[in-house]
């Protein structure tokens, strides 16, 4: 019985440990030369910007050396006070995966669902899916980006990618 | 040609446009995070001033990189 009760407990202490901020320590990203990061960012990274929202990578889609879009608020606000022209977007169909690759009810965000690469701002998913499809088109041809856009998929997040 | 990291459940006709552009590395699942980011090279590994970081667990190793000083869980 100890040893089954025991068991239980290890359990919960693994389940209960994957939990944030201890999965947020590198979602980090850096807008021209500012890192932005919050108080969990590991102290191998020396953030220029700090932000409440751990998710910090997550929810930032980088435009260009000096503007992103964000689905954080508080990001958008500390970004804008820094002198960095952030879009705010409030957008709710952004989704995220479960293991076998369905879709899971978790809401998923901006910087997980693209990828910005020389001038081509990749949506995974189709831009038709979003509501804030407009504002998303009207920012990136400020900046001259080319939307890839997946014609009839929902959008997910993958966290982005990171070219090695 | 460029390599790029990302999520083993990227779908087939996203993976074939970006094979134009770099070698895809798929990032197998990791069970040491939630399923929802358990392949998600934004939560093991970080670039910054175009170097490396990742985390000590990271499912994928790189020569070059930094090596962090925290777990992700």
């Amino acid at each position: 019985m100890l040893q089954f009760v025991s068991r239980i407990l290890l359990l919960e202490k693994t389940k209960y440990g994957k939990k944030y901020p201890e999965d947020v320590p590198y979602n980090v990203c850096q807008i021209g030369n500012k890192i932005i990061g919050s108080k969990y960012t590991d102290k191998s990274i020396k953030p220029d910007i700090i932000v409440k929202q751990g998710y910090t990578k997550c929810s930032i889609a980088v435009t260009d050396d000096n503007s992103c879009i964000t689905t954080d608020k508080n990001i958008e606000e500390v970004l804008q006070k820094n002198g960095i022209d952030a879009l705010y977007i409030e957008e709710n169909n952004i989704k995220l995966l479960k293991r076998d690759g369905t879709e899971s009810t978790m809401r998923g965000f901006i910087g997980g669902a693209t990828l910005v690469f020389d001038n081509k701002f990749v949506l995974f998913g189709d831009i038709n899916k979003l509501e804030y499809k407009d504002e998303i088109i009207k920012h990136i041809n400020k900046y001259g980006l080319e939307l890839v856009s997946f014609d009839g998929l929902d959008v997910y997040d993958y966290g982005g990618g990171i070219i090695v | 040609m460029r390599r790029l990291l990302i999520d083993e459940r990227i779908r087939d006709v996203e993976q074939i446009y970006l094979k134009q552009y770099f070698d895809i590395i798929k990032i197998p699942l990791s069970n040491e995070v939630y399923d929802e980011i358990s392949g998600h090279s934004d939560i093991f590994y970080c670039k910054v001033n175009n170097q490396i970081i990742e985390a000590p667990n990271a499912p994928i190793r790189f020569s070059n990189s930094i090596i962090g000083e925290n777990k992700v869980r």
